[in-house]
Protein backbone atom coordinates (compact mmCIF):
# COMPACT_ATOMS: atom_id res chain seq x y z
CA UNK A 1 0.00 0.00 0.00
CA UNK A 2 1.35 3.07 -0.64
CA UNK A 3 1.06 5.92 1.78
CA UNK A 4 1.12 9.60 1.09
CA UNK A 5 3.43 10.56 -1.47
CA UNK A 6 5.34 13.30 0.03
CA UNK A 7 9.55 12.09 -1.06
CA UNK A 8 8.59 12.12 -4.82
CA UNK A 9 6.37 13.06 -7.73
CA UNK A 10 6.02 10.79 -10.07
CA UNK A 11 4.10 12.13 -13.18
CA UNK A 12 1.84 8.88 -13.24
CA UNK A 13 1.27 5.40 -12.37
CA UNK A 14 0.86 3.47 -15.13
CA UNK A 15 -2.43 1.65 -13.45
CA UNK A 16 -3.85 5.05 -13.48
CA UNK A 17 -3.77 6.05 -16.90
CA UNK A 18 -6.73 6.28 -18.06
CA UNK A 19 -6.50 3.42 -20.78
CA UNK A 20 -5.45 1.36 -18.05
CA UNK A 21 -8.44 1.93 -16.36
CA UNK A 22 -11.05 1.01 -19.18
CA UNK A 23 -9.32 -1.88 -19.94
CA UNK A 24 -9.60 -3.39 -16.61
CA UNK A 25 -13.33 -1.79 -16.84
CA UNK A 26 -13.98 -3.53 -19.65
CA UNK A 27 -12.11 -6.95 -18.75
CA UNK A 28 -14.35 -6.79 -15.95
CA UNK A 29 -17.64 -5.65 -18.13
CA UNK A 30 -16.83 -8.91 -20.28
CA UNK A 31 -16.29 -11.04 -17.64
CA UNK A 32 -20.00 -9.98 -15.42
CA UNK A 33 -21.13 -10.44 -18.77
CA UNK A 34 -19.75 -13.96 -19.65
CA UNK A 35 -20.83 -15.42 -16.23
CA UNK A 36 -23.45 -18.12 -17.12
CA UNK A 37 -24.40 -18.78 -13.16
CA UNK A 38 -24.47 -17.19 -9.49
CA UNK A 39 -20.66 -19.21 -9.15
CA UNK A 40 -19.29 -17.95 -11.67
CA UNK A 41 -20.84 -14.24 -11.06
CA UNK A 42 -19.23 -14.82 -7.43
CA UNK A 43 -15.95 -15.47 -8.98
CA UNK A 44 -16.24 -13.23 -11.25
CA UNK A 45 -16.77 -10.38 -8.41
CA UNK A 46 -13.92 -11.77 -6.41
CA UNK A 47 -11.74 -11.36 -9.40
CA UNK A 48 -12.79 -8.11 -10.52
CA UNK A 49 -14.52 -6.29 -7.87
CA UNK A 50 -12.76 -7.71 -4.77
CA UNK A 51 -9.93 -6.53 -2.56
CA UNK A 52 -7.01 -7.56 -4.89
CA UNK A 53 -8.84 -6.78 -8.04
CA UNK A 54 -6.65 -4.83 -10.25
CA UNK A 55 -9.47 -1.96 -10.21
CA UNK A 56 -8.80 -1.76 -6.36
CA UNK A 57 -5.45 -2.13 -6.59
CA UNK A 58 -4.89 0.63 -9.00
CA UNK A 59 -7.51 2.28 -6.97
CA UNK A 60 -4.19 2.12 -3.91
CA UNK A 61 -1.93 3.44 -6.00
CA UNK A 62 -4.07 7.37 -5.92
CA UNK A 63 -2.20 8.08 -3.08
CA UNK A 64 1.11 7.62 -5.17
CA UNK A 65 0.39 10.36 -7.23
CA UNK A 66 0.91 14.21 -7.14
CA UNK A 67 -1.89 15.79 -5.29
CA UNK A 68 -2.88 17.71 -8.82
CA UNK A 69 -3.34 14.51 -10.16
CA UNK A 70 -5.00 12.66 -7.66
CA UNK A 71 -8.76 14.34 -8.58
CA UNK A 72 -8.54 13.10 -11.96
CA UNK A 73 -7.54 9.75 -11.47
CA UNK A 74 -9.63 9.02 -8.35
CA UNK A 75 -12.71 10.07 -10.34
CA UNK A 76 -11.72 7.72 -13.27
CA UNK A 77 -11.54 4.77 -11.16
CA UNK A 78 -14.78 5.47 -9.21
CA UNK A 79 -16.39 5.83 -12.82
CA UNK A 80 -15.06 2.56 -13.64
CA UNK A 81 -15.47 0.83 -10.31
CA UNK A 82 -19.06 2.10 -10.15
CA UNK A 83 -19.63 0.60 -13.90
CA UNK A 84 -18.55 -2.49 -12.70
CA UNK A 85 -20.63 -2.69 -9.80
CA UNK A 86 -23.48 -1.76 -11.20
CA UNK A 87 -23.19 -4.43 -14.02
CA UNK A 88 -22.42 -6.86 -10.94
CA UNK A 89 -25.64 -5.97 -9.69
CA UNK A 90 -27.61 -6.36 -12.88
CA UNK A 91 -26.45 -9.19 -14.11
CA UNK A 92 -26.94 -10.69 -10.49
CA UNK A 93 -30.02 -10.03 -10.51
CA UNK A 94 -30.87 -11.41 -13.50
CA UNK A 95 -28.98 -14.64 -12.67
CA UNK A 96 -30.87 -14.73 -9.16
CA UNK A 97 -34.24 -14.58 -11.15
CA UNK A 98 -33.21 -17.47 -13.78
CA UNK A 99 -32.62 -19.57 -10.98
CA UNK A 100 -35.10 -19.37 -8.92
CA UNK A 101 -37.62 -19.99 -12.39
CA UNK A 102 -35.14 -23.16 -13.03
CA UNK A 103 -36.12 -23.98 -9.64
CA UNK A 104 -39.52 -24.27 -9.68
CA UNK A 105 -39.49 -25.75 -12.82
CA UNK A 106 -36.76 -28.75 -11.41
CA UNK A 107 -38.26 -28.77 -8.11
CA UNK A 108 -41.71 -28.57 -8.57
CA UNK A 109 -43.97 -31.13 -6.94
CA UNK A 110 -47.02 -33.05 -8.43
CA UNK A 111 -48.97 -33.27 -5.28
CA UNK A 112 -51.45 -35.55 -7.56
CA UNK A 113 -49.33 -37.61 -8.31
CA UNK A 114 -50.04 -41.65 -6.28
CA UNK A 115 -47.72 -41.23 -3.39
CA UNK A 116 -45.00 -44.33 -2.42
CA UNK A 117 -45.83 -44.00 1.06
CA UNK A 118 -48.00 -47.27 1.94
CA UNK A 119 -48.99 -48.84 4.82
CA UNK A 120 -47.34 -51.78 5.87
CA UNK A 121 -50.60 -53.96 5.24
CA UNK A 122 -52.89 -55.30 8.21
CA UNK A 123 -52.92 -58.79 10.17
CA UNK A 124 -54.88 -60.81 7.80
CA UNK A 125 -58.56 -61.66 9.55
CA UNK A 126 -57.88 -65.26 9.47
CA UNK A 127 -54.95 -64.63 12.39
CA UNK A 128 -56.93 -62.29 14.52
CA UNK A 129 -59.75 -64.71 14.27
CA UNK A 130 -57.81 -68.12 15.16
CA UNK A 131 -56.27 -66.32 18.10
CA UNK A 132 -59.51 -65.22 18.74
CA UNK A 133 -60.58 -68.84 19.13
CA UNK A 134 -57.11 -69.86 20.89
CA UNK A 135 -58.76 -67.49 23.67
CA UNK A 136 -62.04 -68.58 23.95
CA UNK A 137 -61.66 -72.59 23.84
CA UNK A 138 -59.00 -72.83 26.55
CA UNK A 139 -61.56 -70.50 28.36
CA UNK A 140 -64.16 -73.23 27.72
CA UNK A 141 -61.40 -75.95 29.25
CA UNK A 142 -60.84 -77.15 25.86
CA UNK A 143 -57.02 -77.22 24.42
CA UNK A 144 -55.39 -75.88 21.57
CA UNK A 145 -53.12 -78.21 20.12
CA UNK A 146 -50.12 -77.34 17.62
CA UNK A 147 -47.93 -79.81 15.63
CA UNK A 148 -45.63 -79.86 13.44
CA UNK A 149 -45.54 -78.95 9.75
CA UNK A 150 -44.01 -81.74 8.49
CA UNK A 151 -45.33 -84.94 9.32
CA UNK A 152 -44.45 -88.06 8.43
CA UNK A 153 -46.61 -90.12 5.84
CA UNK A 154 -47.77 -92.76 8.09
CA UNK A 155 -49.30 -90.24 10.69
CA UNK A 156 -51.05 -88.03 7.98
CA UNK A 157 -52.22 -90.82 6.29
CA UNK A 158 -51.74 -94.18 7.69
CA UNK A 159 -52.66 -93.61 11.09
CA UNK A 160 -55.82 -92.25 9.93
CA UNK A 161 -57.32 -95.29 8.20
CA UNK A 162 -56.37 -93.90 4.68
CA UNK A 163 -55.83 -96.41 1.91
CA UNK A 164 -52.33 -96.77 -0.10
CA UNK A 165 -54.71 -95.42 -2.79
CA UNK A 166 -56.61 -92.70 -1.61
CA UNK A 167 -56.50 -89.58 -3.58
CA UNK A 168 -55.14 -86.87 -1.05
CA UNK A 169 -51.72 -88.82 -1.18
CA UNK A 170 -51.19 -87.89 -4.89
CA UNK A 171 -48.63 -84.92 -5.72
CA UNK A 172 -51.60 -82.80 -6.33
CA UNK A 173 -52.88 -82.39 -3.05
CA UNK A 174 -49.73 -83.11 -1.04
CA UNK A 175 -46.43 -81.68 -1.15
CA UNK A 176 -43.76 -84.31 -0.36
CA UNK A 177 -40.77 -84.02 0.59
CA UNK A 178 -37.07 -84.82 -0.74
CA UNK A 179 -35.96 -87.80 -0.52
CA UNK A 180 -39.33 -89.68 -0.69
CA UNK A 181 -37.74 -92.59 0.95
CA UNK A 182 -38.16 -90.35 3.79
CA UNK A 183 -41.70 -90.29 3.74
CA UNK A 184 -42.60 -86.89 4.60
CA UNK A 185 -45.50 -84.59 3.81
CA UNK A 186 -46.04 -81.13 4.57
CA UNK A 187 -49.04 -81.95 6.87
CA UNK A 188 -52.19 -81.44 5.10
CA UNK A 189 -54.99 -81.60 8.11
CA UNK A 190 -54.79 -81.03 11.44
CA UNK A 191 -56.21 -84.33 13.06
CA UNK A 192 -52.34 -86.02 13.28
CA UNK A 193 -51.99 -83.13 15.21
CA UNK A 194 -55.24 -84.22 17.20
CA UNK A 195 -54.02 -87.80 17.46
CA UNK A 196 -50.31 -86.98 18.76
CA UNK A 197 -52.01 -84.85 21.56
CA UNK A 198 -54.00 -88.02 22.87
CA UNK A 199 -50.92 -90.24 22.12
CA UNK A 200 -49.58 -87.91 25.08
CA UNK A 201 -49.68 -89.55 28.16
CA UNK A 202 -51.38 -86.71 30.95
CA UNK A 203 -51.39 -84.53 27.68
CA UNK A 204 -54.94 -83.66 28.95
CA UNK A 205 -53.64 -82.80 32.65
CA UNK A 206 -50.87 -80.05 31.21
CA UNK A 207 -52.89 -77.31 31.30
CA UNK A 208 -53.79 -77.89 34.82
CA UNK A 209 -50.36 -77.04 36.15
CA UNK A 210 -50.24 -74.08 37.84
CA UNK A 211 -48.84 -70.93 36.46
CA UNK A 212 -49.88 -68.27 33.34
CA UNK A 213 -52.98 -69.94 31.19
CA UNK A 214 -52.82 -67.84 28.36
CA UNK A 215 -53.07 -70.07 25.40
CA UNK A 216 -50.57 -71.55 22.73
CA UNK A 217 -50.80 -69.43 20.01
CA UNK A 218 -49.75 -70.49 16.85
CA UNK A 219 -50.52 -68.53 13.05
CA UNK A 220 -51.89 -71.92 11.51
CA UNK A 221 -54.84 -71.16 8.62
CA UNK A 222 -56.04 -74.67 8.82
CA UNK A 223 -59.49 -75.59 10.64
CA UNK A 224 -58.70 -76.05 14.44
CA UNK A 225 -59.15 -79.61 15.96
CA UNK A 226 -62.21 -79.71 18.83
CA UNK A 227 -60.11 -81.65 21.50
CA UNK A 228 -62.60 -82.15 24.48
CA UNK A 229 -61.67 -81.61 27.96
CA UNK A 230 -59.72 -84.88 29.98
CA UNK A 231 -59.38 -86.52 26.70
CA UNK A 232 -57.01 -89.25 26.65
CA UNK A 233 -55.70 -92.14 27.31
CA UNK A 234 -56.50 -91.24 31.21
CA UNK A 235 -59.45 -90.17 31.07
CA UNK A 236 -59.88 -88.35 34.37
CA UNK A 237 -63.71 -87.34 35.50
CA UNK A 238 -63.18 -83.53 36.09
CA UNK A 239 -65.80 -80.46 36.33
CA UNK A 240 -65.08 -80.43 32.86
CA UNK A 241 -66.81 -83.08 31.39
CA UNK A 242 -69.78 -82.74 29.64
CA UNK A 243 -70.23 -80.70 26.61
CA UNK A 244 -69.65 -76.62 27.75
CA UNK A 245 -72.66 -75.08 29.56
CA UNK A 246 -73.72 -71.40 28.39
CA UNK A 247 -70.74 -68.86 27.34
CA UNK A 248 -67.23 -69.25 27.46
CA UNK A 249 -65.23 -67.78 30.82
CA UNK A 250 -61.60 -67.44 31.63
CA UNK A 251 -60.04 -69.92 33.84
CA UNK A 252 -58.45 -66.71 35.19
CA UNK A 253 -59.95 -63.37 35.63
CA UNK A 254 -57.09 -61.79 34.59
CA UNK A 255 -55.61 -64.37 32.14
CA UNK A 256 -58.24 -63.70 29.15
CA UNK A 257 -59.41 -60.92 27.74
CA UNK A 258 -62.94 -60.17 28.75
CA UNK A 259 -65.11 -58.98 26.24
CA UNK A 260 -67.29 -55.78 27.07
CA UNK A 261 -70.59 -54.89 25.85
CA UNK A 262 -69.74 -52.39 22.85
CA UNK A 263 -67.11 -54.17 20.76
CA UNK A 264 -65.60 -52.23 18.24
CA UNK A 265 -64.85 -52.62 15.10
CA UNK A 266 -61.32 -54.22 14.52
CA UNK A 267 -60.57 -51.59 12.25
CA UNK A 268 -60.91 -49.18 14.77
CA UNK A 269 -58.28 -50.65 17.00
CA UNK A 270 -54.53 -49.94 16.34
CA UNK A 271 -53.33 -53.04 18.34
CA UNK A 272 -55.24 -56.37 18.55
CA UNK A 273 -55.29 -58.48 21.48
CA UNK A 274 -54.90 -55.78 24.85
CA UNK A 275 -52.91 -58.36 26.95
CA UNK A 276 -50.48 -57.02 29.15
CA UNK A 277 -46.86 -58.44 28.40
CA UNK A 278 -43.20 -57.47 28.77
CA UNK A 279 -40.59 -58.06 26.56
CA UNK A 280 -40.90 -56.28 23.26
CA UNK A 281 -40.91 -52.66 22.58
CA UNK A 282 -44.72 -51.47 23.08
CA UNK A 283 -47.11 -49.69 20.93
CA UNK A 284 -48.28 -46.75 22.66
CA UNK A 285 -51.81 -45.93 21.84
CA UNK A 286 -52.58 -42.56 20.20
CA UNK A 287 -54.26 -40.41 22.64
CA UNK A 288 -57.04 -39.36 20.34
CA UNK A 289 -58.12 -43.21 20.04
CA UNK A 290 -58.43 -43.47 24.00
CA UNK A 291 -61.68 -42.00 23.76
CA UNK A 292 -62.85 -44.95 21.53
CA UNK A 293 -61.46 -47.20 23.60
CA UNK A 294 -62.51 -47.14 27.15
CA UNK A 295 -61.94 -50.76 28.19
CA UNK A 296 -58.43 -50.89 26.74
CA UNK A 297 -55.24 -50.74 28.82
CA UNK A 298 -53.09 -48.07 27.40
CA UNK A 299 -49.48 -49.02 28.42
CA UNK A 300 -48.17 -52.61 27.55
CA UNK A 301 -50.38 -53.44 24.17
CA UNK A 302 -48.58 -56.03 22.39
CA UNK A 303 -47.19 -55.58 19.63
CA UNK A 304 -45.52 -58.44 18.39
CA UNK A 305 -46.53 -59.01 14.75
CA UNK A 306 -45.88 -62.57 14.64
CA UNK A 307 -46.65 -65.55 16.63
CA UNK A 308 -46.30 -64.64 20.42
CA UNK A 309 -43.45 -66.25 22.29
CA UNK A 310 -42.20 -66.01 25.80
CA UNK A 311 -44.04 -65.46 29.38
CA UNK A 312 -46.84 -63.40 29.51
CA UNK A 313 -46.65 -61.04 32.40
CA UNK A 314 -49.80 -61.00 33.78
CA UNK B 1 -71.94 -90.43 22.31
CA UNK B 2 -73.11 -92.46 19.29
CA UNK B 3 -75.40 -94.57 21.27
CA UNK B 4 -77.55 -91.33 21.85
CA UNK B 5 -77.02 -89.55 18.55
CA UNK B 6 -78.73 -92.77 17.61
CA UNK B 7 -75.95 -94.60 15.71
CA UNK B 8 -74.85 -97.85 16.06
CA UNK B 9 -71.60 -98.22 17.35
CA UNK B 10 -71.18 -102.01 16.30
CA UNK B 11 -71.60 -100.18 12.24
CA UNK B 12 -69.88 -96.73 13.12
CA UNK B 13 -66.85 -96.85 15.72
CA UNK B 14 -66.76 -93.06 15.75
CA UNK B 15 -67.31 -89.56 14.60
CA UNK B 16 -65.02 -87.14 12.52
CA UNK B 17 -65.48 -83.47 12.17
CA UNK B 18 -63.68 -80.53 10.84
CA UNK B 19 -64.80 -77.30 10.65
CA UNK B 20 -62.69 -74.73 8.76
CA UNK B 21 -61.76 -71.49 10.14
CA UNK B 22 -61.88 -69.68 6.91
CA UNK B 23 -66.03 -70.74 7.14
CA UNK B 24 -66.13 -69.21 10.05
CA UNK B 25 -64.88 -65.99 8.97
CA UNK B 26 -67.19 -65.75 6.38
CA UNK B 27 -70.04 -66.47 8.50
CA UNK B 28 -68.56 -63.97 11.35
CA UNK B 29 -67.78 -61.40 8.96
CA UNK B 30 -70.37 -61.70 6.61
CA UNK B 31 -67.40 -62.51 3.48
CA UNK B 32 -69.46 -63.34 0.41
CA UNK B 33 -66.23 -64.70 -1.72
CA UNK B 34 -64.26 -67.28 -0.11
CA UNK B 35 -61.24 -66.48 -2.66
CA UNK B 36 -61.01 -62.70 -0.77
CA UNK B 37 -59.44 -64.57 2.10
CA UNK B 38 -56.97 -65.76 0.29
CA UNK B 39 -56.35 -63.45 -2.43
CA UNK B 40 -53.83 -61.63 -0.45
CA UNK B 41 -55.11 -58.63 -1.38
CA UNK B 42 -54.35 -56.12 1.09
CA UNK B 43 -57.33 -54.09 0.76
CA UNK B 44 -58.80 -57.08 2.46
CA UNK B 45 -56.58 -57.40 5.08
CA UNK B 46 -57.24 -53.83 6.22
CA UNK B 47 -61.04 -54.16 6.55
CA UNK B 48 -61.05 -56.67 8.52
CA UNK B 49 -57.75 -57.21 10.14
CA UNK B 50 -55.51 -54.83 11.85
CA UNK B 51 -53.42 -52.11 10.21
CA UNK B 52 -49.53 -52.61 11.50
Amino acid sequence: MSGPNTDYDPVEVTPLKAEEVERMRDEALAAITGAADLDELKQVRLDHAGDRSPIALANREIGALPPQARKEAGARVGRARGAINKALGERGAVLEEEHEARMLVEESVDVTLPTDRRSRGARHPITTFSERLADIFPAMGWDVAEGPWVEAEWLNFDALNMGADHPARTMQDTFWLEPAEAALVLRTHTSPVQGAHDAVAGAADLRRLPGPRLPHRRGRRDALAGLPPDRGPRRRQGHHHGPPQGHARPHDDGAVRRGHHDPLPSVLLPVHRAVRRDGHGLLRLPRRRLGQLPHLSRRGLDRARRLRRGQPAC
Amino acid sequence: MLTACGIDPEVYSGVAFGFGIDRMLMFRHNVTDLRDVFEGDVRFASAFGTEI
